[in-house]
């Protein structure tokens, strides 16, 4: 609408709720769709992985002009972490977070898939291999050019996400650092994504459906041919 | 009732229409153009406003359907031509500072809301100098200087947000209505049923107004509808309904007055049906081989503005040297509307990139 009313109309909205998987609620109520509002030109779309994220992302979403999309992740609704007091504590809109600084490879995560980067990263580095996970923390306006910098240092980048590969966000992050960092890259860019099927309600499939961090793991590997 | 809606149904089919209306009234021969039986109580200012409004949206609406066979209005055009009684009678109850939110077939309502013919001809040309800057188009008209919310392509699209448009006024404590105009076959869509269920239940001060023509496109209301009667369906959501001759543009008028004042002192949203016709196709690429020429001519007996003509001729208010000087003058607008639209610059390239976002973020 402020497109085709030329800016005369402005839509100050923050929509939020649950996204992604949950424990065994199928395939209805499993479904990570940040990519179908990540389409449009003029919605923005944020995604929190921690608790202070959320403080600070939701609060810029409020303040900002645009309508934004809030997508909780339903499993970490659970998860407890420090959350500054202050009431102004806000985070900015397309800035991405290096969670963790590395040298070897990069991990782009989001979402549910950032505690699990982060523990991948982890085991990782028992071997020797030092991981730099970069959380986008909002996937639409995408701060592309912090992604490009650590893959220009590190030449090999795994994307994890628990959502379906196809024409998801991994594969928009992937499109954009082959158009931007082709030369710097030591092997191709790899998607760990979640599995190209309905949510199954089974507790042992849809455990098998969800990224965890040994794939995370192996595809670090791969791209690092180890 | 619904015995009898089923004879109208199967006597309409018969005479190949295919639409319940006015035209099986038990004594069609009496629609002819007679004038309104509503007393007047309006005084002779706004009376030739009203029938200005009605007779420039007609002579823009013709030259419209001109400028689209030209080439200079391009994509879709939805034409209002037979159904000026229901956007002036409406609007015309309206105060300055409430909203109007309508369908794609707005030229009509955008004029009278207060949009000049200027800046709508320059927007159906794709031109800088349109009420949107060439970025909207026929279907997307906007205007926030007059409480003008569009212009939506989307059928029934515009329905929730004039329920939010209420919404948000009750929620700021004004008085200020919202009109919110759309046609007989966006009535099928959920999202109406919802949003009259919502505002019945928050009290919000919206008037839904349905136009209808008795065609969506070229389906008939027979058979895309169950129950036909639609001012009846207000009854759902214990809702106040109106039904209206929507070819009388002050019986138009006098049924909005008495919603404004529901929704002004009340925070009570109508319902109103308003039957009308619609005299040109759908849009511009309609063939129209679904209604009969002899169905039309029928209709155009009951001509809005010839009605209106002959009420203000009965009572005194208009001569016929009057309505020479009305065309004159309504001439001298669409034209001067074609010639701002032809001499205003098309948007510049960079446009194609702006009103994107509020806050557009900074990523490179």
């Amino acid at each position: 609408m402020l497109y085709m009313s030329a800016g005369q109309f402005k839509i100050p909205i923050v929509f939020r709720g649950p996204g992604g998987s949950a424990y065994q609620v199928s395939s209805q109520h499993s479904q990570a769709l940040e990519s179908w509002y990540a389409y449009f030109p003029g919605l923005k779309v944020v995604m929190p992985s921690s608790a202070a994220d959320a403080k600070g992302l939701l609060k810029s979403a409020v303040r900002d002009d645009d309508p934004v999309i809030f997508i909780e992740q339903e499993r970490m609704y659970g998860m407890k972490g420090e959350v500054p007091e202050d009431e102004n504590f806000t985070i900015p809109l397309g800035k991405a977070e290096v969670k963790r600084e590395g040298t070897d490879a990069t991990i782009v995560a989001r979402s549910l898939m950032v505690p699990v980067a982060l523990k991948a990263a982890e085991e990782l580095a028992k071997d020797g291999v030092s991981c730099e996970v970069i959380d986008p923390r909002t996937i639409r306006p995408l701060d592309i050019k912090t992604i490009v910098e650590s893959v220009k240092k590190t030449n090999r980048v795994v994307i994890a996400e628990e959502s379906h590969p196809f024409a998801g966000v991994g594969a928009e992050i992937s499109a954009e650092i082959n158009e931007r960092a082709f030369d710097y890259l030591d092997a191709p860019v790899k998607r760990v994504s979640g599995v190209d099927v309905p949510m199954p309600y089974a507790k042992n499939l849809e455990q098998l459906a969800i990224p965890d961090v040994a794939a995370v793991i192996a595809a670090v590997r791969a791209v690092s041919y180890l | 009732m619904s015995s009898q809606t089923t004879e109208r149904t199967e006597k309409s089919n018969a005479s190949g229409g295919g639409a319940t209306g006015l035209l099986d009234a038990p004594a069609a021969a009496e629609n002819q153009a007679r004038p309104s039986t509503m007393s007047i109580e309006e005084d002779r200012e706004t009376l030739l406003k009203i029938f200005h409004q009605m007779l420039l949206m007609r002579r823009f609406e013709e030259k419209c359907a001109e400028s689209y066979s030209l080439g200079k209005i391009g994509g879709f055009c939805h034409l209002y031509i037979g159904q000026e009684a229901v956007g002036v009678g409406a609007i015309s109850a309206l105060r300055d500072d409430d909203y109007v939110i309508t369908s794609y077939r707005e030229h009509g309502q955008a004029i009278a809301k207060g949009i000049s013919p200027e800046a709508v001809m320059a927007e159906l040309y794709g031109k800088a100098g349109g009420c949107s800057q060439g970025k909207g188009g026929s279907m997307h008209l906007f205007d926030s200087s007059v409480n003008f919310l569009g212009g939506h392509g989307i059928v029934g699209g515009q329905i929730p947000l004039g329920t939010g448009v209420a919404f948000a006024s009750k929620y700021q404590e004004t008085d200020r209505v919202t009109l919110c105009f759309f046609g007989e076959a966006a009535v099928n869509q959920g999202a109406f049923h919802e949003s009259l269920n919502m505002a019945q239940l928050w009290k919000l001060p919206c008037i839904y107004i349905c136009e209808n023509n008795q065609y969506g496109m070229g389906t008939s209301l027979a058979r895309a509808m169950s129950l036909q009667n639609i001012s009846e369906k207000a009854r759902a959501y214990g809702m106040e309904s109106e039904f209206v001759d929507g070819m009388d543009v002050l019986a138009m008028r006098r049924v909005t007055q008495r919603a404004i004042k529901r929704a002004r002192e009340n925070y009570q949203p109508t319902l109103i049906e308003a039957r009308t016709y619609r005299y040109m196709g759908h849009s511009m690429s309609d063939p129209g081989n679904y209604r009969t020429r002899a169905e039309i001519e029928k209709y155009q007996e009951r001509d809005p503005i010839r009605i209106f003509t002959a009420t203000l001729k009965e009572n005194g208010f208009l001569t016929d040297q009057d309505i020479e000087g009305f065309e004159a003058q309504v001439k001298e607008e669409v034209e001067r509307s074609v010639r701002f639209a032809e001499e205003s610059p098309e948007p510049d390239p960079s446009e194609l990139y702006t009103h994107v976002y509020a806050n557009p973020i900074e990523t490179e």
